[in-house]
């Protein structure tokens, strides 16, 4: 799979095929009225991907510089849908942003005791 | 001495994006500190989406009004809209939440409890009602609403600065 860009409006999705990895960077701002049309599409296909190449799926945020509330959601669903099919997903946010902090520790509720859920502070 | 920021947005979602940076901007303006400017810019964002979302706006003339005000000791966002009897179940939606919060000794965990709603519905479910819990987690401000006389929608988020002279630069 090579290399894919996904932009809407300010927000750009970057999929890439890592040797350890699919890997998604998230850059801009997000926030669109229902973000998750543009999102879950993109994910689902990235998850897929990973499953397939038995492969970790990673979120990168650490570029990202806003998105709202309703942007959470499909993040959150997505961990979800990771845990019910076995998957690994890892999200990497930048913990010296404290916005970021905030909102991403917060997920570590998340967290499987096998490791295959993470929510890493980078 | 207080200052004050005053907008009035046109109730559609381009608006709101803009909205952040002149939030921001302000904030960086008046010595807040980068932590505190990213935490209200996000408040207004979320309060100005919701009143574009559930407001009731029948001419050109209503408007999204939004205002930071910087006080000595907090700073309040007061996102106003206009709203009508059809608008009764947002309402309720709206004082349920907040009393919802407000029952929580910490809004973290009140957020958790939310996430954890939300991993529970559908992929392509687009309910979240996260935004309000989010300010009181994330923007560590607390909220209150009323509607006035004249169907005006007023909801406030107050931050505290954490001492008298904390979170400004």
């Amino acid at each position: 799979m090579p290399t894919e860009t996904f932009t809407s409006h300010s927000l750009t999705l970057t999929v890439s095929e890592e040797t350890t990895t699919v890997l998604v960077i998230w850059q801009g701002r997000s926030t669109a009225r229902e973000p998750a049309e543009f999102l879950v599409p993109i994910l689902n296909k990235a998850l897929d991907r990973a499953t397939e190449l038995r492969r970790p799926l990673t979120l990168d945020f650490r570029a990202i510089e806003y998105f709202n509330s309703s942007t959470i959601t499909p993040v959150v669903r997505m961990l979800e849908e990771a845990k019910r099919r076995g998957a690994s997903l890892i999200i990497n946010y930048d913990k010296k942003l404290r916005w970021q902090e905030l909102s991403f520790s917060a997920l570590q509720v998340f967290h499987t005791g096998d490791q295959r859920i993470r929510i890493l502070g980078v | 001495m207080h200052v004050t920021l005053q907008l009035a947005l046109r109730p559609v979602w381009e608006e709101i994006d803009a909205l952040g940076g002149r939030c921001m901007d302000f904030l960086k303006a008046e010595g807040l500190d980068p932590d505190a400017q990213n935490a209200l810019s996000m408040v207004a964002c979320e309060l100005a989406e919701n009143a574009t979302k559930y407001g009731h706006f029948s001419g050109a003339k209503e408007v999204v009004r939004v205002s930071l005000a910087v006080l000595p000791s907090h700073v309040t966002v007061t996102v106003c809209n206009p709203v009508t009897p059809e608008e009764g179940d947002s309402l309720a939606i709206l004082d349920h939440t907040i009393q919802w919060i407000r029952g929580f000794h910490d809004p973290f965990q009140a957020y958790l409890e939310r996430l954890r709603d939300v991993s529970s519905q559908s992929l392509l479910s687009t309910e979240s009602r996260l935004g309000l819990v989010r300010i009181a987690y994330e923007g560590q401000s607390t909220l209150d609403f009323y509607v006035g006389a004249d169907g005006v929608l007023v909801v406030s988020a107050t931050f505290p600065f954490p001492s008298a002279a904390g979170g400004k630069a």
